[in-house]
C-alpha cells in the first residue's frame, strides 16, 4: 500500500535515512519459550536502540503463565539484560516497556482472545499503534490451527482500512508435502498469502544476503561459477549440541526435516540460481523457485543419501550422551540425528556438479557453510612430487560462526625447491565490518514490519523443498532399521564418508 | 600498546608499524579505510576516543595530525597505539611542530593504507575549502563540524561556498534520526501534501538550518526556521509539518526524550538523544560516496528557507507563535482547521501576524506585476468563503500568504481576515511559480469543501 505512494522525505540517493517501521505491535505466542526470550525480545530491545521501532510500539505477550503486566517486564528486561547485542539504556528501555502488555490464556480459550482483542484495541488508543499488529507464533506447529481460528474468531486477523495484520511463523513448515500444503491452506484461509512470514534466521544472516552481493555485484566468481569449472558443492549446517529440551518435538522429525527442507535447502537455492533480473522478492523468489523445481534426486537413495544417529562419547572434554539414551527419547527411536544427501541440479549450468548437503547435531563444532570446491588444473607444469599436498581450489562461505569468505589456493612453500601447498585467504566480516551486522533476527522483524518480504520463503518454495526431501524420507522410512551410529564429537557416520568416497570425493572439514 | 618515536619520519613510523604487524599478527590488512583527523595538539584526545569507539565498526587506520605551536624549529613527535588502546583501529598520532604544521599532508602520504579510501575529519576549525586544502585533497570524503566551529552560522555559509563532492558535515549526520522519525510518518496514511514546516531551535544551531533546509527541498513547501531564544537550549528543538489531515509535530522539549503527535493519534514519545560523536562519525564512516542530498540541501535549500524568512515577521514574535500552535494542534486537528483557529489567543496572534506580513510586503516591494487584478479577484472569493470558517488563521494560510507575497496568486483558504491584499511580486522564481501553482489548487479544493 505505501509503496504506491511517494514519500517526499524518501529521496532514493539519500541512503543516510533509517527505514524506521510505522506504528505497530508486535503478538508473541508462547512468549515464555526459549526462543522469545533468547531472540525476539533482545532483538526487538536492539532494534528500539537502534532507533528502527515507531515511537509507541507495542509488544503483547501471551501464554498461559499467570503474569501480570509487571512480570513480563521483569521477564523481558532479564532477556535484554543478558541477550541484547547493544548496550542497555534506561531512556529506551522506558519508552519500549510502556508498550509491554501480557495477556494470559490457553489457546482455547474465547475469553482470553476477546481480552488479547480488547488489548490490541487499548494499544491502538493509547500508544498509536494504529491497527497495525504483527502475530508471532512462537509454538509447536499443533496449535497452530486453534489459534488460527481463534485469530478468525475474535476477527484479529481482519485489518481495516489501511491497517495490516501478519502472521510470523517458525519452521517446520509442515513435515511433508501434504502437511505443509494442508498448513498453507490452513494459514492462508486466514491470513492472506502476503501477510505470512515465515521466519528462516537463516536467511537474516549478512553473509547470506552477502552471497547475492559476492556473486552478482562481481565480476571475479560469475564466469567460473558453473560446470566448467566447479566440481561439487558442499552445503554443511553442523551442530556441537544434543537434542536437549527439544527432544518432544525432534523425535520423529530428524536432522533432514528439521534442517535440509529449509536452511540447506534455500542456502542451496542462493548459490545456484541465476542471476535474478532485479533484486526485489519477486524475481529472487522466481529465480530460486526455477532452481529448486531443476532439483533432481540420485536414481538409487541408498547410496545418495546417508543418515545417522549420534551415540555416547566423550566431545570437547565433556562426557555427553548418546541420542537413544537421552531423556524423552525412545531407546528404539529410528529418528536420524544426521542426514546427507546428494543433489543434482539439472540445467545447463549445474548439469554433472553435485550438490552434497549435509547437517547433523553433535559433529565436531557448531558451523555452518557454503563450499564451492573447483576441478583441479588440467594440466600441471610441476612435477606429481612437487603439487602432492595441492589440494582443489575452493571458495568457502562461512555463514556462522565467524562470518566471511575463504578462498582456498596453492602457493609456493618458501624455499629451493618448488612445491606448492594449500594457503586460505580470508574475508572476514569481522575484521572489515566490525559489529555492524544486526542479529539475523532484528533484521527480520524488522522486514516483518515494515512489510518486506524479500528474505521470507513462500508457499511455492516451501512445497517445492519437500517435493525433493519426501522422496529420501519415503526411502528411509523403507529402508527401516536404525541409523548408522556415530561418535559424538565426531564429523558423522561412515556411511556419509562412504557416500561421498564412491563418487571419488570427501567432505571436507569445516 | 603505545608505542613513542620522538624526532621521527614517515618511514621511520612505516617501519616500525610493520614491525608491530609481524608480531601480532596481519591485522592491519582487514583495515578498510584510512581516517585523518586534523585538529590543534590541545584538542585531539576527543576525536581520537570517538574514532577508536568507531573503528568496531569501521577497522582503520586513523592517523591524527595534531597541529602545535608554530613558533618552533621544525619536528614531528609521532606515537603509535594498538590493541586495546586503539579500540579495532591502530592509531598514528603525528605532533606537528614549527613550520611543518603547514606540511601535515606530506607526512601523512607515505602512510596511507594501500587502495584504501581516504577520510579526512577536521573536528573543530575546518580549512576555508576543504577540498583545496592539501589533506582535504588526499581524502575521498571530507568531514567537517560546523558546530564545532567558533561560529557556527558563518562556518554554515563557508560550507555552502566552499562545496565539493565528497564534503560533509557532522551537523547533517547529527539529524539523521530525525529525518528518519519525520520520513516515518509520511510513510503512513493519509498520504496528505504538507503545505508547509517549521523548524525550531538554537538561533546558531547549523543542525536546525540544515534540517530546514533539507523539509524546504524536499516538500517544496514554505518551510519557517524559528530561532528559539538561546535560554532554551542549544541544538534542535522542534519541527512541525503541516497537512490538511492534522500537523505532525516532533519536538524535543529540553531532555533526550522526544514527543511525536501525529494528528488525532495519540502522542508517541521515543528516546532521541544528541548523538555522540561516535555514533556520527560511525555514520559518516558507513558511506563513501558524495552525499547527493546533503549537496542539495546546500546549495538550494539554505536559500529557499533564506528566501522565505525574507518575508517573516520579527523572530521572537514567531517563535511564541510557535510554541502556542504546537500545543493547539495537539488534541483537535481531528476537528480540522476551524477549530485549530478557534483555540482562543491563538488566533488573535496569528491574525496580528499575518497582517503584518502583508503589510510588509506591500511596502517592500511596490512595483506590482500585472498579475495583480485577477488576483484579487480569486482573493476576494476565497476570503468571503474562508470568513464564514474560521476567522483566525492557521498556519498554513500564513504560510502560504507569506509564500504568495512572492507570486501573489491564490491564497490560502483561511484568507487574513484583514482586507489587506498582497498582490506584489517579490521573487518571480520558478520555484516560486510552481510553490503557487500548487497552493491555488490547494485553495481551490479546500474552498469547496
Amino acid at each position: 500500500m505505501a509503496s504506491t505512494v511517494i514519500n517526499p522525505l524518501r529521496d532514493p540517493r539519500d541512503k543516510r535515512l533509517p527505514r524506521i517501521a510505522g506504528p505497530s505491535g508486535i503478538v508473541i505466542f508462547g512468549v515464555t519459550g526459549d526462543l522469545s526470550r533468547k531472540k525476539l525480545m533482545p532483538a526487538i530491545y536492539d532494534l528500539a536502540n537502534r532507533g528502527l521501532l515507531p515511537p509507541g510500539f507495542a509488544l503483547v505477550g501471551f501464554a498461559r503463565r499467570d503474569w501480570a503486566n509487571e512480570d513480563f517486564e521483569k521477564v523481558v528486561h532479564d532477556a535484554v539484560l543478558q541477550y541484547a547485542r547493544t548496550p542497555f539504556s534506561e531512556e529506551v528501555w522506558r519508552h519500549l516497556a510502556e508498550g509491554f502488555r501480557f495477556v494470559q490464556g490457553a489457546f482455547d480459550n474465547d475469553d482470553a482472545f476477546d481480552n488479547l482483542a480488547a488489548t490490541l484495541g487499548n494499544l491502538d488508543r493509547v500508544r498509536g499503534t494504529g491497527g497495525n499488529h504483527a502475530f508471532y507464533f512462537s509454538i509447536p506447529p499443533s496449535a497452530f490451527p486453534v489459534v488460527l481460528q481463534q485469530l478468525k474468531r475474535s476477527g484479529l486477523c481482519d485489518p481495516h482500512a489501511e491497517e495490516w495484520r501478519r502472521v510470523v511463523i517458525e519452521k517446520p513448515f509442515g513435515h511433508d508435502l501434504k502437511s505443509a500444503q494442508e498448513l498453507n491452506s490452513l494459514v492462508n484461509d486466514v491470513f492472506p498469502s502476503d501477510s505470512v512470514f515465515r521466519i528462516d534466521h537463516y536467511l537474516g544472516k549478512e553473509t547470506v544476503q552477502n552471497l547475492l552481493a559476492l556473486r552478482f555485484a562481481n565480476e571475479l566468481y560469475e564466469p567460473i561459477w558453473n560446470n566448467n569449472y566447479v566440481d561439487h558443492v558442499q552445503i554443511t549446517q553442523a551442530e556441537d549440541i544434543g537434542v536437549g529440551g527439544r527432544a518432544g518435538y525432534y523425535d520423529g522429525i530428524g536432522a533432514a526435516r528439521d534442517v535440509i527442507q529449509n536452511h540447506l535447502l534455500q542456502l542451496m537455492a542462493l548459490t545456484a540460481m541465476e542471476e535474478p533480473v532485479a533484486f526485489n522478492p519477486k524475481d529472487l523468489r522466481r529465480e530460486k523457485v526455477k532452481v529448486l523445481s531443476a532439483v533432481q534426486l540420485p536414481k538409487d537413495l541408498s547410496v545418495g543419501a546417508a543418515r545417522g544417529q549420534y551415540a555416547g562419547a566423550w566431545q570437547g572434554g565433556t562426557k555427553v550422551l548418546g541420542y537413544l539414551e537421552e531423556e524423552g527419547i525412545s531407546p528404539k527411536s529410528t529418528t536420524e540425528t544426521y542426514a546427507a544427501v546428494k543433489l543434482l541440479v539439472q540445467t545447463r549450468r549445474w548439469s554433472g556438479v553435485p550438490f552434497y548437503l549435509r547437517t547433523g547435531k553433535r559433529l565436531g563444532k557448531r558451523v555452518s557453510e557454503i563450499a564451492v570446491v573447483f576441478r583441479r588444473a588440467p594440466h600441471q607444469p610441476f612435477s606429481q612430487n612437487d603439487t602432492e599436498e595441492l589440494g582443489s581450489n575452493m571458495l568457502v562461505i562461512r555463514v556462522q560462526p565467524d562470518e566471511g569468505v575463504t578462498i582456498r589456493f596453492g602457493s609456493k612453500v618458501p624455499g629451493p625447491a618448488m612445491e606448492v601447498r594449500d594457503v586460505s585467504m580470508d574475508f572476514s566480516y569481522g575484521q572489515s565490518f566490525t559489529e555492524a551486522s544486526p542479529e539475523a533476527y532484528e533484521r527480520l522483524i524488522l522486514d516483518v514490519l515494515l512489510g518486506e518480504p524479500s528474505l521470507f520463503p513462500q508457499d511455492e518454495e516451501v512445497e517445492l523443498s519437500w517435493k525433493i526431501l519426501d522422496p529420501v524420507e519415503k526411502h528411509w522410512a523403507r529402508a527401516g532399521g536404525q541409523p548408522q551410529q556415530y561418535g559424538s564429537g565426531s564429523w558423522g557416520p561412515k556411511c556419509a564418508d562412504a557416500m561421498m568416497a564412491r563418487d571419488g570425493r570427501a567432505w571436507r572439514r569445516p | 600498546m603505545i608505542i613513542d618515536l620522538p624526532s621521527t619520519n614517515s618511514s621511520k613510523i612505516n617501519k616500525a608499524l610493520v614491525d608491530l604487524r609481524e608480531k601480532g599478527g596481519s591485522v592491519t590488512l582487514g583495515r578498510v579505510l584510512t581516517l585523518v583527523i586534523v585538529a590543534e595538539e590541545s584538542a585531539t584526545e576527543d576525536p581520537i576516543e570517538a574514532a577508536n569507539a568507531a573503528s568496531f565498526e569501521h577497522p582503520c587506520r586513523v592517523i591524527v595530525v595534531a597541529r602545535g605551536v608554530r613558533r618552533a624549529s621544525p619536528r614531528m613527535d609521532a606515537q603509535i597505539r594498538v590493541g586495546g588502546d586503539a579500540g579495532a583501529s591502530e592509531v598514528v598520532v603525528l605532533r606537528l611542530y614549527g613550520t611543518l604544521v603547514d606540511h601535515g599532508s606530506s607526512v601523512v602520504v607515505p602512510l596511507l593504507l594501500a587502495d584504501a579510501p581516504v577520510v579526512a575529519w577536521w573536528p573543530g576549525e575546518a580549512p576555508d575549502v576543504p577540498a583545496d586544502d592539501p589533506i582535504g585533497a588526499l581524502a575521498e570524503r571530507r568531514i567537517t563540524d560546523a558546530a564545532a566551529a567558533r561560529r557556527p552560522t558563518a562556518q554554515l555559509a563557508k560550507r555552502v561556498a566552499s562545496y565539493r563532492p565528497g564534503d560533509t558535515d557532522l551537523s547533517w549526520t547529527r539529524i539523521t534520526r530525525w529525518r528518519g522519525l519525520l520520513a516515518s510518518t509520511l510513510d503512513q496514511p493519509p498520504h496528505d501534501k504538507v503545505t508547509a514546516a517549521s523548524v525550531a531551535g538554537a538561533p546558531d544551531s547549523p543542525s536546525a538550518d540544515l534540517l530546514a533546509a533539507w523539509l524546504a527541498v524536499a516538500l517544496k513547501c514554505p518551510v519557517k526556521r524559528i530561532k528559539s531564544p538561546a535560554k532554551s537550549g542549544p541544538g534542535l528543538h522542534s519541527v512541525i509539518l503541516t497537512r490538511r489531515a492534522g500537523d505532525i509535530s516532533l519536538s524535543r522539549p529540553q531532555t533526550i526524550t522526544a514527543e511525536l503527535k501525529v494528528g488525532s493519534q495519540p502522542e508517541r514519545h521515543v528516546a532521541l538523544p544528541r548523538r555522540g560523536l561516535r555514533d556520527c562519525l560511525a555514520e559518516e564512516l558507513r558511506r563513501l560516496d558524495a552525499d547527493d542530498v546533503y549537496a542539495e540541501v546546500l546549495s538550494k535549500g539554505l536559500a529557499l528557507v533564506a528566501r522565505h524568512a525574507g518575508t517573516e515577521p520579527s523572530r521572537g514574535r514567531a517563535s511564541g507563535g510557535h510554541a502556542s500552535r504546537g500545543r493547539a494542534s495537539g488534541g483537535d486537528a481531528s476537528r480540522g482547521r476551524a477549530s485549530r483557529g478557534s483555540a482562543s489567543g491563538n488566533s488573535k496572534a496569528e491574525a496580528t501576524r499575518t497582517g503584518t506580513t502583508a503589510t510588509r510586503s506591500r511596502t517592500g516591494t511596490s512595483g506590482s506585476s500585472n498579475g495583480s487584478t485577477p488576483t484579487r479577484r480569486t482573493r476576494t472569493s476565497t476570503e468571503s468563503k474562508a470568513a464564514t470558517v474560521a476567522p483566525a488563521v492557521a498556519v498554513t494560510d500564513t504560510a502560504a500568504a507569506k509564500a504568495n507575497g512572492s507570486a501573489a496568486t491564490g491564497a490560502g483558504p483561511g484568507g487574513t481576515p484583514t482586507s489587506e491584499n498582497p498582490t506584489t511580486v517579490n521573487a518571480t522564481t520558478t520555484t516560486a511559480t510552481t510553490r503557487t501553482t500548487r497552493r491555488r489548487r490547494a485553495a481551490k479544493s479546500s474552498s469547496s469543501s
